[in-house]
């Protein structure tokens, strides 16, 4: 088991035409993912990669019985895929694309309202059950198969993250990046609680970082739920200077909202354990679940 | 004005996306809708700002830094006076533009240096005889655009210490209309009549309308006053999504004018983000979330990281050249830290290359600490050792760390303000470094 992506997860790719696109998706290829399909308005019809390519997000579907998506579309008309996989009622949606912009985003949000969809990103690095699905970008060899759920805001340090757990002998059940833009798709608090009912998943890490809001949301869930799992947390960029941030947001953060320190506290409230530093948390995790009792 | 709590949401280093213009920008875009302004215009030198006041006539005149950053009113300039200043001659107009430009403005919202004003916009006085607060933005948490209300206008306007249940929020509705009879039974109730709460309902749908045809992330009017029965834009703040100037080409224009475009102490480098600091411990990553985890690092272990810089995925070997350059030339820099996780598109033989290249052209003295993980580590990693031996190739980030602050002499990692000796020894005991 796992959370939402598994051996039998049906992946078709919108832009698959694309460079970026063609090189993540024969990765994910030999990476045992059963990519179906590729979308690309105007070239339906032909075959990439080994795949046949389609004009619609739907006639994919319906053909290949596809269940999610990743997206490399470009962010002029990303917003627009994102809303055509969510209309063809797909499963799941992973946006890799960046630089979104925000009022875009907001009409893919209210699409996604009420829809059976969910959505991971945009400017995501993807989900990952390790053996069975990769969607996105991550790097496969740091992977180890394991019972450790991984919910992170940033694409590299989450490989960290990864590679830290593998190192100290734990493997993970699913990892998932949720974007690193202000709006995105699911949330921490959406993947602790999928985490939570996932009877394969011991324990999770949640990888967060200054600004935003998501570690608060996360403490929120926790300090409500009976989550019955250890919880473990890093939260970097307490070392960046507070005026490096613009504008308003300087104040905001003076104000005691996203902070470093903030989030820890909120965190540590809820019964996280929060690690000491990025380069302990496979140290601490390793301390915390392999000890005896 | 002052700062706003619930409508400026928290954005951090990642999120460097918003483009601020200067006040009479946003006027002229204001007054372009069918916004009404004060008479106004922008001097750069105090004869220019003199004759300015002489044109505009009145009797008095607002003299106004033009920097892109609001609390212009309550930050301080070296004469310990405010960004916002009233006078009462022509003459008066010109000794306080002597007062003023060239001269640094620090706000709540500027770093501690402050931003140097170079125009002032000098603006009739007009009196009003009431000022509100009026504001739309994008509330990242409801995911919606929301409009915000207060019926204290000014540097109070949305400010923690703003009386409880002056501020109303009301979200917009999902065909992006204004909820006019929510406002209107708002202004009903503080004894706004009937026409004029027509006219403010007219300002907010015109600031709707620029706010979605611009890709606006905030349109601001704080004060809007009420003057003889017309609603006056006393001061105005814009604030622009980046991600959407693709499409914009009239708003990117407005970022070079009058000067270069916006630029902060995180100066967007060829391509990548940097921000230099005061420690001695140079570094670079690649994601800015590993850029902040490797400064965390340094710090843990005791060392001052001397800059923060995140190189994109899909850094060519150039620009990995000129960004090791960069922090190797940083005067304060001891000992350089590379840390970088190949994965997706980033491969680590990109940066073995650029560090070969360094090395094969000149002595580099600066004692380096190399940690490559992930896609293609292991070929970057042995090209290193066989050409570079002097390059210390760490197998991890906190042995990468140690030894890079180590070299700096800085500290010794006991002593780090952040690090807990005992964690530390764990760490050395399970890593063997």
């Amino acid at each position: 088991m796992s959370i939402l992506v598994n051996r039998d997860t049906k992946v078709l790719c919108q832009g698959i035409t694309g460079h970026q696109a063609s090189f993540y998706v024969e990765r994910a290829i030999s990476f045992g993912t059963r990519m179906v399909a590729g979308v690309r308005p105007g070239k339906g019809g032909i075959r990439h990669l080994g795949l046949p390519v389609f004009d619609t997000v739907s006639e994919a579907m319906n053909e290949t019985g596809a269940n999610a998506s990743v997206i490399f579309v470009p962010k002029e008309s990303a917003a627009r895929a994102m809303i055509e996989a969510i209309e063809a009622e797909i499963d799941l949606v992973v946006c890799i694309t960046e630089h979104i912009p925000l009022l875009d985003m907001l009409e893919a949000m209210s699409a996604l309202q009420g829809s059976r969809t969910r959505l991971i990103g945009p400017n995501a690095p993807g989900i990952i059950t390790p053996g069975e699905c990769r969607i996105g970008i991550m790097p496969g060899e740091i992977f180890r198969r394991g019972r450790i759920g991984i919910i992170s805001r940033s694409s590299t340090l989450t490989y960290e993250a990864i590679d830290q757990t593998t190192r100290a002998g734990l493997g993970q059940s699913t990892c998932i990046g949720v974007g690193g833009d202000p709006v995105h798709g699911l949330g921490f608090a959406d993947c602790l609680d999928l985490f939570r009912r996932d009877p394969d998943t011991d324990a999770v890490v949640l990888i967060g970082e200054i600004g935003g809001s998501e570690e608060e949301q996360a403490a929120e869930y926790l300090e409500g739920a009976d989550f019955g799992k250890p919880v473990i947390a890093c939260i970097v960029g307490e070392n960046v200077p507070d005026n490096t941030y613009m504008g308003h947001a300087s104040a905001i953060i003076r104000n005691g909202y996203g902070t470093a320190q903030d989030k820890k506290r909120a965190l540590a409230r809820a019964g996280v354990h929060v690690v000491a530093s990025p380069i302990s948390i496979g140290l601490e995790i390793g301390e915390l679940l392999n000890s005896p009792g | 004005m002052g700062f706003c709590v619930s409508c400026c949401p928290p954005v951090s280093i990642r999120f460097f996306v918003n483009m601020n213009i200067r006040e009479h920008q946003a006027k002229r875009l204001l007054k372009a809708c069918g916004i009404a302004i004060p008479e106004g215009k922008v001097a750069r030198t105090p004869d220019e700002a003199r004759e300015n006041a002489v044109r505009l006539k009145g009797q008095s005149w607002m003299v106004k830094a033009q920097v892109r950053a609001g609390g212009r009113e309550t930050g301080r300039m070296p004469d310990g006076q405010g960004g916002i200043r009233r006078a009462y001659s022509p003459d008066e107009v010109r000794e306080l533009a002597v007062a003023m430009l060239d001269k640094p403005l620090v706000t709540d919202q500027t770093t501690v240096s402050g931003k140097v004003v170079s125009s002032l916009y000098i603006e009739q006085y007009r009196e009003v005889e009431k000022e509100f607060g009026v504001s739309l933005t994008v509330d990242e948490r409801q995911k919606a655009v929301v409009l915000f209300f207060g019926e204290r206008g000014g540097a109070d306007y949305l400010s923690p210490t703003a009386e409880p249940g002056s501020t109303h929020r009301l979200e917009l509705l999902s065909d992006r209309s204004i909820p006019k009879e929510r406002l209107r039974s708002i202004l009903d109730k503080i004894e706004i009549d009937n026409s004029a709460a027509d006219g403010l309902i007219g300002v907010v749908e015109r600031m709707a309308g620029l706010f979605f045809e611009k890709d606006a992330v905030l349109v601001e009017i704080n004060p809007i006053g009420l003057a003889g029965g017309t609603w006056l834009a006393l001061d105005a703040k814009i604030t622009f999504d980046r991600n959407a100037l693709f499409r914009q080409q009239a708003i990117l224009a407005l970022d070079r004018e009058g000067g270069p475009p916006e630029a902060s102490r995180l100066a967007s480098m060829d391509g990548f983000n940097y921000l230099e600091l005061d420690g001695n411990v140079a570094n670079l990553s690649v994601g800015a979330g590993l850029a902040m985890a490797t400064m965390d690092a340094i710090k843990y272990c005791g060392g001052e990281p001397a800059n923060f810089l995140d190189l994109p995925p899909d850094s060519k070997v150039n620009r990995v050249l000129g960004a090791i350059e960069l922090v190797l030339s940083i005067p304060r820099a001891k000992s350089l830290l590379v840390n970088v996780f190949g994965g997706g598109i980033m491969r680590c033989d990109t940066v073995s290359d650029a560090l070969l290249l360094i090395h094969s052209s000149r002595k580099v003295n600066m004692p380096m600490a190399v940690r490559l993980a992930g896609t293609n580590a292991e070929l970057a990693n042995r090209r290193l050792r066989e050409s570079i031996p002097q390059l210390y190739l760490a197998d991890n980030l906190a042995d990468a760390a140690r030894y890079a602050v180590e070299a700096a002499g800085s500290a010794s990692p006991e002593s780090g303000r952040q690090s807990s000796p005992a964690l530390l020894a764990r760490l050395k005991s399970a890593f063997g470094i």
